[in-house]
């Protein structure tokens, strides 16, 4: 009993000895916001350890040092040494796609029906750094092309400032036909008639 | 006749002054921003080159070379303009190393250095395209990145005295 009550708190205290004297500089690989895990290399001027397996971290004393084989960190530490960086990590950007119909500014009533939720997410995420970007199809000569595409995103800016948003917050470029969301045998295919939206 | 000449001259004048304060603003309007603040709790700092260093706050621009520093207790959220987002926990320094973004000529790169502190990151669209192109360096270690959400630690101590005398605690 009495050996006991010496022994538990002596076992505590060399532990937490152990915990004080590992490396704090940790890599700690982790499931993506969608489940995914990645793959990152740790590598120093002796060699590299490879993460693979969510959850896992190294640990690395110095720029001599072999980074330590992967470990399970536990969920305490890796927040006591993370907690403040984790929840300032925002959340993935939103985009939306709009598609045109041929050869002008009017949108496709399904994409029309869209914008609703565009500014819904721009609301919900107090965006200030929203990309539009205009684009057309290989339809035509390009440097009309390259007008279409400006003026197509020029015009979903617009009917965003009038619904609300500001216009310092609102990126504009375009790319006339360079850069296709498909490759298509079709010069005006209509999925590359389009206004690419990210809300970040 | 005379008054017409002298509004003349101070046209010239005008136009002068404009050329001359308008071509340095044109050319930072150029530099194209490599991400935005998306939130700042506490105290976060940018020191840009021939700038002091100016607080930070949720909207602002992020430019390659901007050195951004935390202060205790604080944090900050950045999205990137490939669409991978990081933040800073307490008492960090980040410099944006390198960052291109312009997938069309094949013009990609990601590079931050961690000198202390911690961070959360996950990565982007350069990752996506090439990986070989991002890596997160810190004094004593390298991260090459084949994706995608991973957190870094680096204790205090291991950075250059001149960058571990940059930050919020010495800018009152």
């Amino acid at each position: 009993m009495n050996a006991r009550g010496i022994f538990l708190p002596l076992l505590l205290a060399l532990a937490l000895l152990a915990a004080c004297a590992k490396p704090r500089n940790v890599v700690q690989l982790v499931p993506d916001p969608d489940g995914h895990v990645g793959v990152v290399r740790v590598t120093t001027a002796a060699g590299a350890a490879e993460l693979s397996q969510a959850g896992n971290a190294v640990r690395v004393a110095d720029a001599k040092s072999m980074p330590s084989p992967p470990e399970v960190l536990s969920e305490a530490e890796s927040d006591a040494l993370f907690g403040m960086a984790k929840r300032a990590l925002p959340s993935k950007p939103v985009r939306f796609i709009l598609y045109f119909e041929n050869e002008g500014t009017k949108l496709t009533p399904e994409s029309q029906a869209l914008l609703p939720q565009v500014l819904a997410t721009a609301q919900e995420r107090q965006s200030r750094d929203i990309a539009i970007v205009g684009h057309a199809s290989r339809q035509g000569d390009e440097s009309l092309n390259i007008t279409l595409s400006r003026r197509r995103a020029e015009f979903v800016s617009r009917l965003l400032e009038k619904q609300g948003l500001s216009p310092e917050d609102l990126e504009i470029t375009s790319h006339g036909s360079a850069n296709p969301l498909v490759v298509s045998t079709r010069k005006n295919e209509p999925r590359n008639r389009r206004v690419e939206i990210t809300v970040r | 006749m005379r008054t017409d000449r002298r509004q003349g001259y101070g046209l010239v004048v005008l136009a002068m002054l404009l050329l001359a304060f308008a071509a340095p603003i044109a050319y930072a309007a150029e530099a194209s921003p490599a991400g935005s603040v998306k939130s700042v709790t506490g105290q976060a700092l940018v020191l840009r080159k021939g700038a002091a260093a100016a607080s930070l706050k949720a909207g602002d621009r992020i430019f390659e070379k901007d050195v951004l520093t935390t202060g205790k207790a604080s944090s900050i959220g950045i999205v990137m303009r490939d669409n991978s987002v990081l933040s800073l926990g307490p008492s960090s320094r980040l410099v944006v190393e390198s960052f291109l973004f312009a997938p069309e000529k094949g013009a990609l790169a990601q590079v931050l250095k961690l000198s202390r502190g911690s961070m959360d990151a996950v990565s982007g669209e350069i990752v996506k395209l090439n990986p070989e192109a991002a890596r997160v360096e810190t004094p004593i270690y390298t991260i090459g990145i084949r994706g995608t959400h991973f957190l870094l630690n680096v204790e205090p101590g291991n950075e250059t005295p001149a960058e571990a005398a940059e930050g919020v605690e010495v800018v009152k």
